[in-house]
């Protein structure tokens, strides 16, 4: 069954639609009026219908809906026109709100004219739903953003605050609506590293990127802060939104921490610079410790072989002499003899001057004639180095007697002179000269004339390191078993504890000199008898003697000196024992005690002997120097290893005078 | 190249040129009501094209999320007529039209619609201007919306529709820039029609003026 | 009177439609076809213009600055823009310039009433 298209139109379906259907003919009047748009616009179908759609609704003139009406009926034009774009008919829903509709326009052919229809559509749900969802999403884009613990602060391009997040007011301090519209500028300290880049003109084509500045809060503090930026555009405008995070905290925390690390540090390097000081301090203590330690061990070393070898000299010399009195004159015997009596007390002085050096022995120190004591020298020298090398003395006339121990200075020379022929294996020759220096001042000593002597020979020389190194005792560049090391360092000690100096001069390939600078005798010292060796030994009257010695051989070897001096002898071999000869009834005219024994020591014994009996004259034999100076005054004191004659003379103070 | 008559003569390129400008005149004036302020349209170039040809000159500056607003038409020559925009684009001009200065998120509930609308007054324009001009009626569809790259908006290899009259379509609304294309795809036969129906009217006017010298 | 008139439009069509207007309102007049606006100064500089009629939308040229031109030079000439584009912001400046608005699509009744009132304005100015 066809319907006609008319039916449709006023039918019950034109009613039962759920949208609006307004018919207009050609003229843009209303010839149909359905239902839900009647109901919707409150407007009766029988009020509507024949009039013009735009004397019902005057607004829509200044509309599109007649152009676009035109257009169907022109142009067969299809059109829409959204309440968005467009405001149209005044309708309202069931609960008095305004109805949000779409029209749609469509030309509509029938057979015998044309018409247009609009069909009208409430749009409110569809609205309301994306409301719903757009606020939404606002919301949760909001709760987002206001969570944040951060402050969100966009910007536009003349650095108005256009929008902040809720967190402003917990990192800034102010309130949400506080900052808007205000430039960005009061929330930073001048000198801050933002503005520069927000001042940027082409913005919108740097990366994000992150900033620290210095920022104010609200109550004019200042704060640190690292401020995120990024870039967007808008309707065409170019937009910067920071994010704020306060590290003040941690910049002050880190500050801090900087200045206790900075405080740290230099404490440690003042306590390092001290430690290395101390240390340094220490290093040279030790230094100078273990160098007097070794002094020290050097002078307990040689003062114990010393000592054994002294008194072993002291048995040669002793038997040496008593041989040369019993043996007949010969002369050839007598020569030997001489020989061997001289070598052995060259050794004991030798040792005597070891011991002096050790522990700075007491030097004699008398009158030296150069011009006597060198030529009576030079025929031990030449004994002593060799025949490979030629001796030559220069000394000038002139030259000034000098105040020294002589045989600490023949000592000197023998060193030197041994060290020569050591620096001259295939030969060469040495020179001893002697002359007189005007000043001291001169050669950097003292004030007052002095007197050089020159050792010269023409050995190997010293490399400057040698040469600096020569002087330190046990420093040998001899090799093993051929030097002891303490020549020169001795010849050093002899020349500074007499007043004087030591220099050296040397040269690889060509030699050495060693310079002694010994100071002039005063005028007033006597000179002493040109007699030296006097072979006239004082008799003296028959003396009791009390011999006191552990050392049985020493003891032996005394005994025998002193009855060939014509005395008698009682030994005795320690203190006690001879307090005890001491106690019975005979009598002694002097005590002649060694000074280093076991249990009471001579000194010990010798102050006990003088409580008891103060007149009883004491000698004390000292072969190791080791008394202190103080103690040794009362008591006459007799150097070890000793002749007959020194026995003699050392008897002789003590008894007689 | 073999003539295979869907070129345009000189006069018909001049043709469609001013009936297509004055369409958009129409459409303009239309926005003009809506946007308060003077909107100016104008279209540099008319050309036929293949269908992939037009495919590839609306991905230009490499925009392959396109939005086009897309209305059937029926009559004479029939065939789709799309409005294209690169995506971003789109938003632009359905805003420009709406919006002001401020952001404008809480106006504009159904853009969709809003772009349908505009895309359809435009569309219209063009497309009622050519009936008129012609003396023809036709019939269009509403507006859909389409979206993206050229090959889905110019439909797939099977259809008929071989052949774009395609325009370059140069908006500014409100000092906003914004760059487009119209396309009306039409099969053979509706291009012959078209071209026919555009030589008519042409020589209906040379008629009218035997001294007119060209 | 016999008027020369001068039309302005870049569009072939455009130029004939108005020709074919024309030769139905004024026959007895002269029109004067150019196609810019460089065309339209020289026309205007060499020939005898009366009334203009510039078409507004052409590439290059404002249909309304040209306008603005000759009637700086000719304050006298009646003139009028033509154009489908109708929008209020160029008839205003159509106005200000002392200038007719014809729409396109061209009628007949457009045009003959944009003639008859320039003849009438220069006329006036005649006499």
């Amino acid at each position: 069954m066809l319907v006609k298209a008319a039916d449709f139109l006023i039918g019950p379906v034109f009613d039962a639609v759920d949208i609006g259907l307004v018919v207009l003919d050609e003229q843009q009047c209303i010839v149909g009026w359905n239902e839900w748009i009647a109901r919707v616009s409150r407007l009766s179908a029988e009020d509507i219908l024949g009039k013009n759609l735009c004397d019902v609704f005057a607004d829509l003139r200044s509309s599109r809906l007649p152009a676009v009406i035109d257009d169907a009926f022109q142009a067969g034009s299809s059109s829409i026109l959204t309440h968005t774009l467009n405001t149209l008919l005044p309708l309202r829903g069931e609960d008095g709100e305004p109805l949000l509709h779409n029209i749609v326009v469509r030309p509509v052919v029938s057979v015998s004219a044309k018409y247009c229809l609009l069909q009208i559509t409430d749009v409110t749900t569809a609205v309301s739903r994306e409301r719903l969802l757009r606020e939404r999403q606002n919301a949760r884009y909001y709760a987002i953003v206001d969570s944040a613990p951060d402050a969100i602060i966009t910007v536009d391009d003349s650095r108005k605050i256009q929008w902040v997040n809720g967190s402003v007011d917990d990192v800034l301090g102010y309130g949400h609506s506080e900052l808007l519209e205000q430039k960005i500028d009061i929330l930073l300290e001048p000198e801050n590293a933002l503005l520069p880049i927000l001042a940027k003109t082409s913005v919108h084509r740097e990366r994000p990127t992150t900033v620290s500045v210095v920022g104010r809060y609200r109550n004019g503090n200042v704060g640190h802060f690292e401020v995120s930026i990024g870039y967007w555009r808008a309707d065409r405008r170019d937009f910067v939104t920071t994010i704020w995070r306060d590290v003040t905290e941690r910049v002050t925390a880190d500050a801090a921490l900087r200045d206790a690390r900075d405080e740290l540090q230099k404490i440690n390097e003042e306590l390092e610079s001290r430690v290395e000081k101390r240390t340094r301090e220490r290093e040279v203590a030790l230094r100078q410790l273990h160098e007097s330690q070794k002094m020290e061990s050097i002078g307990q070393l040689t003062g114990g072989v010393a000592h054994d070898f002294n008194n072993l000299l002291a048995v040669v010399l002793g038997s040496l002499g008593l041989l040369k009195k019993a043996i007949p004159q010969d002369p050839r015997v007598s020569r030997l003899l001489d020989r061997a009596i001289q070598g052995a007390e060259r050794g004991a002085t030798l040792t005597a001057r070891l011991l002096a050096f050790a522990r700075r022995q007491e030097l004699k120190v008398e009158y030296v004639a150069l011009q006597k004591l060198i030529p009576e020298m030079l025929d031990f020298l030449r004994h002593s180095v060799g025949p490979n090398i030629a001796i030559h003395a220069e000394i000038s006339a002139d030259v000034c007697a000098i105040e020294v121990d002589a045989n600490q200075l023949e000592l000197a020379l023998i060193n030197l002179a041994v060290n020569a022929r050591d620096a001259m294996p295939e030969g060469g020759s040495l020179t001893i000269a002697c002359r007189n220096e005007v000043d001291g001042r001169a050669v950097g000593l003292a004030q007052g004339p002095f007197v050089c002597i020159t050792v010269t020979d023409t050995g190997e020389g010293m490399s400057e390191e040698t040469l600096a190194r020569a002087q330190e005792p046990f420093f040998t560049t001899k090799g093993v078993g051929k030097g002891t090391g303490l020549g020169l360092s001795m010849v050093h000690g002899f020349a500074a504890q007499s007043g004087g100096a030591m220099r050296l001069r040397s040269e690889l390939g060509k030699g050495t000199t060693v310079t002694l600078l010994l100071r002039r005798a005063r005028e007033d010292l006597d000179m002493p008898t040109a007699d030296a060796e006097s072979s006239e030994l004082v008799k003296a009257r028959h003396l009791r003697v009390l011999l006191v010695d552990d050392d049985i051989l020493v003891s032996m070897g005394a005994a025998d000196m002193l009855l060939d001096l014509g005395h008698s002898v009682t030994e005795a071999q320690s203190g006690s024992q001879a307090l005890k000869l001491l106690e019975s009834d005979s009598p002694f005219d002097v005590v002649v005690t060694d000074y280093a024994m076991p249990g009471m020591n001579g000194f010990e014994l010798a102050q006990r002997i003088k409580e008891r009996n103060s007149k009883l004259p004491i000698i004390l034999a000292t072969g190791y120097a080791e008394l202190p100076a103080d103690k040794s005054i009362e008591f006459e004191r007799l150097s070890k290893p000793y002749t007959a004659k020194d026995l003699a003379a050392a008897l002789e103070k003590a008894v007689y005078s | 190249m073999r003539q295979n008559g869907t070129e345009l003569t000189e006069i018909e390129q001049d043709a469609l040129a001013e009936i297509a400008n004055m369409g958009v005149s129409r459409a303009a004036n239309s926005l003009r009501q809506m946007v308060g302020e003077q909107v100016f349209l104008s279209v540099p170039t008319v050309q036929i094209v293949t269908r992939q040809a037009a495919s590839k000159l609306v991905e230009r500056n490499n925009s392959k999320r396109l939005v086009a607003v897309q209305q059937s038409f029926e009559g004479p020559f029939g065939g789709r007529a799309l409005l294209i925009f690169p995506e971003a684009q789109s938003l632009e001009l359905v805003r420009s039209i709406v919006g002001d200065e401020h952001s404008l998120d809480d106006v504009i509930d159904l853009e969709q619609e809003a772009l349908a609308e505009t895309g359809n007054i435009i569309l219209n324009g063009c497309l009622a201007t050519i009936a008129n001009m012609l003396h023809r009626t036709m019939r269009m569809s509403l507006p859909s919306i389409v979206r993206g790259d050229g090959a889905a908006l110019f439909g797939s290899a099977a259809s008929a529709e071989q052949f774009v009259l395609f325009l370059y379509i140069d908006f500014n609304i409100k000092k906003r820039d914004v760059r487009g294309f119209i396309a009306l795809l039409m099969d053979l036969p509706s291009i012959a029609a078209l071209k026919e129906i555009v030589n008519d009217y042409v020589n209906n006017i040379q008629r009218q003026s035997p001294s007119h010298v060209g | 009177m016999q008027y020369k008139v001068l039309v302005v439009d870049d569009s072939k069509l455009a130029r004939m439609v108005m020709a074919s207007a024309f030769r139905r309102i004024r026959p007895e007049w002269t029109l004067v076809e150019t196609a810019n606006a460089d065309e339209a100064l020289a026309a205007v500089s060499a020939d005898k213009i009366d009334i203009a009629l510039i078409d507004f939308n052409m590439p290059d040229t404002d249909g309304l600055e040209l306008a603005a031109r000759i009637h700086k030079n000719h304050p006298g000439m009646p003139v009028a823009v033509v154009s489908a584009n109708v929008q209020e912001e160029i008839i205003g400046r159509a106005r200000e310039l002392n200038a007719g608005f014809i729409p396109k699509p061209l009628t007949d009744d457009a045009l003959a009433a944009f003639l008859s009132g320039a003849a009438l304005r220069l006329k006036k100015v005649a006499t």
